[in-house]
């Protein structure tokens, strides 16, 4: 079912995926890696994990994914568990989990498993994206 | 008027120097957010009005958790530790009078941060 899904488009440009339900703090991150970045290719946001997923033949340079995305639609899956499902797909996909979590240790040993990175939501986290992007593009 | 209200009314909650930093100082962006914020948080305050009546805490505390985000972007930090208990409260399932009460400072809150934010929004035209 998902062979289309995660079929590939080549060659890669840059280009972020940002997965976050809260509009205000995703269209700041957009803003953010837009002057941090000119030459990028595109910035796409997705307001839950399941429309990201859609669009993962377009291979993202990075996705740069919240845990709780159930503001907006109660039933939208968690980003762990779409992390999951990108990474059993496309296990060379460039993820960075950003949220703010309390229960860190609940989620530590999945991002490790799956081998992305954790970022708590505070007021470094933007720069911290930034350095973690640079390295992806380079 | 309440001794809350009075204390709320005095001096600035929002610090747009943060979102100024982090845009670059490009208005156009900085003013993009703005409008963002003001739709955004008179929606977050009705789903956080409507769970409170329904007594619905695990959506408190969803609500909650997700504004936290919106308002550090807008420096509004007074608005963290409120939003904070509510988030803890609503996880615990208790305390229903309690997350009233911070609910009015909430709304106090936001709403003074949204006037401050149309005014510095009209100063860009």
């Amino acid at each position: 079912m998902f062979s289309k899904i995660f079929e590939k488009e080549e060659p890669r440009v840059k280009t972020i995926f940002i997965v976050e339900d809260n509009e205000v703090y995703a269209k700041s991150l957009e803003g953010f890696l837009t002057t941090r970045f000119p030459d990028i290719h595109s910035i796409k946001i997705f307001p839950f994990g399941e429309a990201c997923l859609m669009e993962l033949y377009q291979n993202p340079t990075v996705i740069i994914m919240d845990h709780l995305l159930n503001s907006q639609n109660s039933e939208a899956a968690t980003g762990l568990s779409i992390i999951k499902k990108i990474k059993t797909a496309s296990p060379d996909s460039n993820i960075i989990l950003l949220s703010n979590q309390n229960e860190f240790d609940v989620i530590s040993k999945t991002i490790s498993k799956y081998g992305c990175t954790y970022l708590q939501k505070d007021e470094q986290s933007f720069n911290k994206v930034e350095q973690l992007v640079k390295k992806f593009f380079a | 008027m309440t001794t809350n209200e009075s204390k709320i009314d005095k001096g600035n909650v929002c610090d747009l120097n943060y979102l100024s930093e982090l845009m670059g100082g490009k208005k156009h962006l900085i003013e993009e957010i703005m409008d963002v914020f003001l739709k955004q948080v008179p929606e977050e305050l009705q789903s956080i009005n409507d769970a409170i009546e329904k007594i619905n805490y695990a959506a408190i505390k969803g609500v909650a958790h997700t504004m936290k985000s919106s308002v550090s972007i807008m420096g509004i930090s007074v608005l963290t530790p409120i939003l904070q208990e509510m988030e803890d409260l609503g996880s615990n399932g208790t305390s229903i009078e309690k997350i009233k009460e911070l609910n009015r400072k909430l709304i106090l809150l936001c709403n003074q941060a949204i006037e401050e934010i149309k005014i510095e929004k009209s100063k860009f035209i």
